[in-house]
């Protein structure tokens, strides 16, 4: 408790737990309902985050597997009768599956072409929705059943979604820290210091595809469930842009900037409903100020506050090097 | 070509030698670029605890070589072996398996990440926890993690930044960029270190660590090849040298005697002996 770093990070946390009970505690139908839909868009963004803002792939297609984990609860809990939970775990593989394939492109083409393919994917996953009405109910969509028990209320879905959210960016956050962090940082920052260090670049990109199809799968069931009705047209390539805007808005190599891009682009349209006339124009807005203003993202903002409050010491410029202490190291090389 | 002993007999007999050899060797290497010849049969031996410098004008395909050598740079004929194995058709990520580690003319550093994480990253190709392991920060992940943490934090100090462990990797001035570089290919536990002109912009006092940890480096039983174009640095620092003129090896040996060398005075120094015969 006397460390001020423990400190800070035990207000942070107990700020966050106030946070996520709020809405709970507030009796609020309205404020749970965009509060579990800002949890099932994290839980999407935490995997596509690794992917833009860790691995500089840029991916508008993840919109396209938010869509198949919405329908596969609606089929396969709705039409042929499955428990919704067992759905949620298969939208979670179905998803992975589908995130692996649409990584496959990364691994030859750079930049913009492979955003392209990604768009396409989208486009295709729309197209198959509409057509394929025995399946999917065409235009008209599906309903989507609740979950069962405990989890069927508003406020027990708000709690999974809480819970699935923080299991996840936890698990995000452990990835980052770890090795593969490094690993994925690599790939978007120098791919010849990538290839120095020996890393697989296409196995590590197919990894983390695989793993953010799988978070998109996942929210994409959490989001049917809260929806508990979906069409094709909710799954536009809109939202695919939308989910693509919180990261850039948010800052590459950062998880909390994406989250707070996330919780601001959701509650923008949402709060400026009521002037519903300039809702669109605010929001453009926001991304043009972001845009032009804070290039790099909220993480950029976060960073430089914290650079200017807490200012760390200049190095001393004499640099004193420890042979004896490099020749042992060289000796015993760790692991 | 896996095992080097089978096909012997067809092979060439210098092939057949550095092939059996616990060296890292360049046999016979050829590389053209449409129609400049930028190496012409060009062989080098690399032994472990040897600084190996490799000097030559601009545009004589040193750092032509470095990039066969690391696999960056495929080559037209010739082969590339180490410990014996065959590497000419081994990715640039697969030879950091094999021990091989380098630096770049221009630091090619992760400029957003801090010293640390640099130098960290070079143990990626010893890091044994799994994508799983990982992301569920499993035991045993966290402890080679902080064996990698520990062990690149007494490589930083030795290298003199420990000041600057927690910085980011583009806010460093030039010269601790270098010698961060050298850190994380240090990092990979190599056998074999090449470093591609790693005094280049650097102050004189840093000339002098650089020479230093060179020298550690190599008492650790690493084989150096350095490719420079201080030659002063080069002389002094090296146990061998070899000299490349226009894609060709024109001499190789003792410091001593390369320096002395009619042909490396003539054609490097374009024919003024003035500042090799001072010593």
């Amino acid at each position: 408790m006397t460390h001020p770093l423990f400190g800070r990070k035990g207000a942070g946390a107990l700020a966050l737990l106030v946070a996520v009970m709020l809405p709970l505690l507030s009796g609020d139908r309205y404020l749970l309902h965009v509060a579990s839909l800002i949890g099932t868009y994290w839980v999407l963004i935490i995997g596509l985050n690794l992917i833009v803002g860790y691995m500089g792939q840029l991916s508008v297609g993840h919109v396209g597997l938010f869509a198949i984990g919405a329908y596969t609860v609606a089929i396969g809990s709705g039409v042929h009768g499955l428990s919704p939970e067992l759905a949620l775990v298969i939208a979670g593989v179905l998803g992975a599956l589908c995130g692996f394939v649409l990584g496959v492109p990364s691994l030859r083409l750079p930049g913009f072409y492979f955003a392209m393919t990604t768009l396409g994917l989208s486009l295709i996953v729309g197209e198959v929705l509409v057509a394929q009405r025995d399946v999917t109910g065409g235009g008209a969509g599906l309903p989507v059943p609740g979950f069962s028990g405990p989890l069927a209320t508003p406020s027990g879905l708000y709690l999974l979604v809480v819970g699935v959210a923080a299991l996840i960016s936890l698990v995000s956050w452990n990835i980052t820290r770890l090795m593969w962090g490094r690993a994925m940082v690599s790939i978007r920052d120098s791919s010849v210091a990538a290839a120095a260090i020996g890393v697989p670049a296409g196995r590590v990109k197919l990894t983390l595809f695989t793993f953010s199809g799988f978070t998109a799968g996942v929210a994409g069931a959490l989001f049917g469930a809260l929806q508990s009705y979906v069409t094709p047209e909710t799954f536009h390539f809109d939202l695919g842009l939308f989910f693509f805007i919180c990261i850039v808005i948010g800052g590459k190599g950062s998880i909390l900037g994406p989250f707070l891009g996330t919780v601001v682009l959701t509650l923008l349209p949402e709060v400026s409903a009521s002037f519903a006339v300039v809702g669109h124009f605010l929001y453009a807005l926001v991304l043009l100020f972001v845009v032009l203003l804070v290039p790099d993202g909220i993480s950029s903002v976060l960073r430089w506050l914290i650079e200017r409050f807490w200012p760390r010491p200049n190095p001393p410029t004499h640099r004193q090097l420890d042979l004896p202490l490099l020749a042992s190291a060289l000796r015993s090389p760790g692991s | 070509m896996k095992n080097p002993s089978i096909s012997a007999d067809f092979l060439p007999p210098l092939t057949v030698a550095a092939a059996r050899s616990q060296k890292l060797a360049a046999v016979g290497i050829t590389k053209k670029f449409g129609g400049l010849t930028a190496l012409d049969n060009v062989s080098l031996d690399l032994a472990r605890s040897t600084i190996h410098g490799l000097i030559g004008p601009n545009g004589s395909g040193k750092t032509s070589l470095l990039n066969m050598l690391s696999g960056y740079y495929v080559m037209d004929t010739g082969d590339v072996f180490c410990g014996g194995q065959n590497l000419s058709r081994v990715s640039v990520e697969d030879r950091v398996k094999h021990r091989i580690a380098r630096t770049f003319q221009t630091p090619r550093l992760l400029g957003d990440l801090t010293s640390l994480d640099n130098v960290m990253s070079g143990a990626w190709s010893r890091t044994r926890s799994g994508f799983l392991a990982s992301a569920f920060a499993l035991p045993s992940a966290r402890k080679e993690e902080r064996e990698i943490r520990q062990h690149s934090e007494k490589l930083l100090k030795g290298l003199g930044l420990g000041e600057l462990m927690n910085r980011r990797a583009n806010t460093l001035e030039h010269g601790d960029q270098r010698f961060l570089e050298i850190g994380r290919a240090l990092a990979m536990s190599p056998d074999y270190l090449l470093l591609d002109e790693p005094a280049g912009g650097l102050t004189d006092g840093e000339i002098a660590h650089l020479e230093e940890v060179i020298k550690v480096v190599r008492d650790a039983g690493i084989g150096v090849l350095l490719v420079e174009h201080h030659t002063d640095f080069v002389f002094r620092t090296c146990d061998e040298v070899t000299v490349l003129d226009l894609g060709k090896v024109i001499v190789h040996g003792k410091p001593a005697e390369v320096q002395n060398h009619e042909e490396v005075i003539r054609v490097y120094l374009g024919g003024t002996n003035a500042s090799l015969a001072k010593n």
